[in-house]
């Protein structure tokens, strides 16, 4: 092995190895799933996202939410007893999550099934406004960039947001009205669930 | 490092060194910019975790863009830079040969940083394509890739024009390294940044990509240098020379596999999070076998810098897969923590990071011809072995705290998070100290630079009077 040509060799292989494994199987094999479709009732899982929802996944992969939130549910471990989804998540779930943010962290809470929980959209902007508003002692950001602040001209638009309070809250006379981003970001948070059955995954757990 | 015997047209070091100066200045000039500037990322991103409110409501500050931008800066910034020029360095002493041109090298350093700047801009600014570690924009990587190209083609002129028949250890890591880096990053950057994959497939990829980061880049350009400045310091050659050869095999095989190991129990095929997991704790036969090379070669009182760093980056790299091996028993409990996060920190601030400012401390000197100042260097070691220290055991023991809370059903979130404070302060005040620590050495660093500028001549002088 003192011989270069020999030694590249031998280092191509080793890599070859896990690049074969790990990156064409994946490739192959998972980068193929296709929508399950329920034969008797048409119905497509997991569902097409809604329009928005798509540039909403980039908001939130451009502001970091995978930092703080994980988007997986374990089987085997507490985490459908706490009540982060009615089932673990299989590889299927995240056929049309681009990027697919699955997270290493849980600084924040589990985020798979986030719109089950939060049904609002008026609370996720509420949230996401000042978070601390709504959860106190949470150590979320502000995502207030993402909103604009208006004087009320005439007639409030039908978009502002209800109910803010804080330091940050809308003086009289004024209106926080959420940007596209956000917009397209709550639209994403609401498509987050996991509530339809797959024929790998295990059966729906109800709450 | 007797096998090397020289053959005719060998050049003596000081000619080799002086091909070489200017791009690994370069280098490291620039490597030990993106340090302090990491660092500061790093500890502001986690102040911000204990401090909210602090500087909160700025798009470009936000922990989510802050973070990111921080781990970016220290692995592309830094690391990579400090061990490319380290890197170029070895070969071109241990190749006992001369760089023919440093045009093209100098041009490339300059389009790295160019890649880095853009990287980091585009991250801050809300282009991060948020993939772990491959946060940068997708034209900033491929401008990574363009640098790299050139410099990986000198890295293997350099081996080709070796005057010295044989390869040493450090040689083959070297070798090794910036064969594999271009090859994970462009597959990595295609199926994830410009023509994604489907999302079922991704997360493997990514995974297989941060573990090849570490494994098969970083390591082994810290590991090529502590190979070399081992036995140049003790003056003698490596204990139990031939196990470094398996060792080096036992990295290289298992290095790509021990990524999916994160995904335990996760959407990704359960044989994969296996062999990850197998992968990873297989990696400790490996080090364990370059824990005999190195540690067993250093004897006596650790004189100087070199050893210092080095033996406390080799120490946290055993420490590090100490840690995989444990991880089967109490994963459940410390995935999703900031046990992880512990973990991070003492791979890349520990291992990578202490074993690259050894190297420094080794090749500068030789390169200019000017000591680091004695002082300086002992304030720059125990700040940043403290501060790196203080957030790997913080993180730690609140990770595991904060983990149990996490787990158990009876806790409620927001417990987590207060059960985790007063360990995220500590490990801020760590993150603190590890940049006062940097900030220091890149001070006597600039120092250096100053004094030599001075004794020396600028370069158009020196050819004038010649
Ligand atoms: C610094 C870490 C951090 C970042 C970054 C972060 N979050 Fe959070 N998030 C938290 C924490 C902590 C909580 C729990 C406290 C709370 O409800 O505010 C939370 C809660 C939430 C909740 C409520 C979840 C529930 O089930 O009650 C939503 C929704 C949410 N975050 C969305 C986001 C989005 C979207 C982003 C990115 C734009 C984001 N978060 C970024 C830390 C973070």
């Amino acid at each position: 092995m003192n011989r270069l040509p020999s030694l590249i060799t031998g280092i191509t292989l080793a890599f070859a190895a896990s690049w074969l494994g790990v990156v064409a199987y994946s490739y192959v094999e998972l980068g193929r799933l296709e929508p399950y479709v329920d034969e008797n009732t048409g119905e497509v899982s997991p569902p097409p996202l809604p329009g928005l929802a798509t540039a909403g996944q980039r908001v939130y992969a451009a502001n970091g939410c995978v930092t703080c939130h994980s988007q997986q549910v374990r089987p085997e471990t507490t985490d459908v007893e706490k009540q982060l989804g009615p089932r673990p998540t299989v590889a299927r779930d995240y056929l049309r999550e681009n990027p697919a943010a699955l997270g290493k962290l849980r600084i924040g809470p589990d985020l798979t099934n986030v719109g089950l929980r939060i049904t609002d959209a008026n609370e996720l902007h509420r949230r996401l406004y000042e978070p601390a508003t709504v959860t106190p002692g949470s150590n979320m950001p502000s995502y207030r960039y993402l909103y604009e602040m208006r004087k009320i001209s005439g007639q409030s638009s039908g978009q502002a947001v209800q109910g803010l309070t804080g330091p940050h809250a809308p003086p009289p006379g004024y209106e926080v009205v959420p940007t596209e981003e956000a917009r397209a970001l709550v639209v994403y948070l609401l498509s987050l669930k996991r509530n339809y059955t797959l024929p790998e995954a295990e059966p729906l757990q109800s709450p | 490092m007797s096998a090397l015997a020289a053959k005719p047209h060998s050049v003596a070091p000081a000619v080799s060194d002086a091909s070489v100066r200017l791009p690994v200045l370069l280098f490291f000039g620039a490597a030990v910019f993106w340090l302090v500037n990491g660092a500061l990322l790093a500890f502001l991103s986690a102040w911000k975790l204990v401090d909210p409110g602090f500087l909160d409501g700025i798009s470009w500050l936000t922990y989510g863009r802050l973070q990111p931008a921080a781990e970016n800066a220290l692995i592309y910034g830094w690391a990579s830079q400090a061990g490319i020029g380290a890197g170029l360095w070895f070969l071109a002493r241990l190749g006992r040969t001369a760089l023919a041109g440093h045009r093209l090298l100098v041009t490339a350093a300059v389009f790295w940083n160019l890649g880095v700047v853009v990287g980091l801009c585009g991250i801050v600014a809300g282009w991060s394509t948020g993939i772990e570690r491959m946060e940068f924009p997708g034209f900033a990587s491929a401008i990574l890739l363009v640098a790299y190209a050139c410099i990986g083609l000198w890295t293997f002129v350099l081996l080709r024009d070796r005057s010295s028949s044989g390869l040493y250890v450090s040689q083959w890591y070297l070798l090794a390294a910036f064969l594999w880096f271009p090859w994970f990053f462009a597959t990595a950057q295609i199926l994830l940044v410009h023509h994604p994959v489907q999302g079922s497939a991704q997360a493997p990829i990514a995974a297989w990509f941060g573990s090849n980061l570490i494994w098969l880049w970083l390591a082994p350009l810290a590991l090529a240098g502590a190979y070399y400045v081992i036995p140049q310091e003790q003056g003698r050659t490596i204990r139990a020379y031939p196990w470094s050869l398996l060792a080096f095999w036992g990295v290289a095989v298992l290095g790509g596999w021990s990524g999916p190991q994160v995904y335990l129990l996760g959407p990704v095929p359960a044989w994969m999070v296996s062999a990850g997991v197998a992968a990873s704790i297989l990696l400790i036969i490996p080090v364990t076998l370059i824990g005999i090379n190195t540690f067993g070669t250093i004897r006596g009182p650790v004189q100087g810098p070199v050893i210092a760093f080095v033996g406390v980056g080799l120490a946290c790299m055993m420490g590090a897969v100490a840690q995989n091996v444990l991880a089967p028993a109490i994963t459940l409990v410390t995935q999703f923590s900031d046990y992880v996060t512990g973990q991070n920190v003492l791979v890349v601030l520990g291992f990578i990071t202490m074993t690259l400012f050894g190297l420094l401390y080794f090749i500068v000197p030789r390169l200019t011809g000017e000591a680091f100042r004695p002082g300086a260097t002992g304030w720059h070691f125990w700040l940043v072995t403290c501060g790196m220290a203080t957030s790997f055991l913080s993180l730690t023991v609140g990770g595991l705290i904060q983990g149990f809370a996490l787990y158990d059903p009876g806790v409620t979130f927001m417990t987590s998070v207060e059960l985790a404070w007063p360990f995220r302060l500590m490990s801020a005040v760590g993150c603190l100290a590890f940049f006062a620590g940097s900030l220091y050495f890149a001070l006597s660093f600039v120092n250096l630079l100053l004094r030599k500028a001075d004794v020396l001549p600028p370069a158009k002088k020196k050819g004038a009077t010649v």
